[in-house]
């Protein structure tokens, strides 16, 4: 047994030690905190309740908007591309078979209510067609000088 | 030396104090059930059966009368924001005991008053074997000339009977530890220990 473990009797004094009163002014502090505390989980909860709506409301009207104006943009890219397709084309010139199918499966997304993303891959298309057209026409018309 | 910081006392006399601490005391299972449905009564009836011993507990731990107040606040707000931490596998007084006492020892280990100490050089530093030998030192005068890591194992083993083994958990240290500062405590407290009839204030 070393030093430490030698037993020592606590001393009688110490079961003599004062029992202090509780101070008055205690629990209503506690009380008090704790309703303040609790107000103020509650408000962060209902703060974090309207961050999220409104967050939702951005998210949405980002997402919501953004996108018709993305389709809006292609359409009226769509219509001078065409204007231009028209311009360097023959006056009986008919309209070519892969702009009719582009055309007819975006009637037919529309009229389904399809997604914005398929709508505007049918816009792309629609112009990357009219590109190819735009650019045969110059390469033709090159031809023609040369 | 500093002034010690000491409540305004009131010394109840041996009838008034059935118990070492009142965390002894049963708790009434209705009370129980009332408070985990979140009555504010139950509470006001809990505090009223044990505040004043964590208040106590607290107050011998920090030596300072706020800081004791602080840890009876943070221990029934805990309470009162949920009772789910009390399985019932004990008895509620000794739940309520070891809440209050981490928090105490929380509070000394945010202090840092256990980090670097030299227990024997600081309880030197309060010079209890030098004093007077016809000092009437009072028993609290005596616990609080301790360092706060002497007088914490001391409070909680040999007033409120833990054990060394759940003192090293509750300090993070090794079992010795506690063993060795009680130890050393005890011997320089049996040294000074004051004439009775000076310590009661009776």
């Amino acid at each position: 047994m070393n030093r430490d473990d030698e037993p020592v009797a606590a001393p009688d004094v110490l079961h003599a030690l004062p029992e202090f009163p509780l101070p008055a002014a205690l629990w209503p502090n506690i009380l008090a905190t704790f309703a303040r505390r609790r107000r103020r989980r509650r408000a962060a909860a209902a703060g974090f309740g309207v961050a999220a709506t409104i967050a939702l409301a951005l998210v949405a009207y980002r997402a919501g908007p953004a996108a018709p104006d993305a389709v809006a943009g292609m359409q009226h890219e769509s219509l001078v591309l065409q204007h231009r397709w028209r311009a360097g084309a023959q006056p009986a010139s008919p309209w070519p078979a892969e702009l009719r199918r582009v055309d007819a499966s975006l009637q037919l997304a529309y009229d389904r209510g399809a997604e914005t993303a398929e709508i505007t891959a049918l816009w792309q298309r629609r112009n990357d067609l009219l590109r190819i057209l735009i650019a045969s026409q110059d390469d033709a018309l090159a031809v023609t000088r040369l | 030396m500093a002034p010690i910081a000491r409540p305004d006392t009131r010394m109840p006399a041996p009838s008034e104090r059935p118990e070492r601490t009142g965390f002894g005391v049963p708790l009434d299972g209705a009370i129980l059930e009332r408070a985990r449905r979140g009555d504010t009564t139950a509470f006001a009836a809990i505090y009223s059966l044990y505040g004043r011993a964590c208040y106590n507990l607290a107050l011998r731990m920090l030596a300072e009368p706020a800081a004791a107040e602080d840890v009876v606040q943070d221990v029934f707000i805990k309470l009162m924001e949920g009772l789910r931490g009390f399985r019932g596998d004990a008895p509620f007084g000794a739940w309520l005991k070891r809440m209050a006492a981490n928090a105490a020892v929380d509070r000394l280990r945010a202090r840092r008053a256990f980090d670097g100490e030299d227990f024997d050089e600081s309880t030197g530093a309060f010079a209890v074997d030098d004093a007077p030998a016809d000092a009437r030192v009072d028993a609290w005068t005596l616990l609080m000339r301790l360092s706060p890591r002497a007088r914490a194992v001391l409070v909680l083993h040999e007033l409120e009977g833990y054990t060394h083994r759940e003192l090293g958990e509750m300090f993070g240290q090794s079992e010795s530890f506690s063993k060795s500062v009680l130890h050393r405590t005890l011997q320089r407290l049996g040294r000074a220990e004051p004439d009775a009839s000076a310590d009661t204030g009776s």
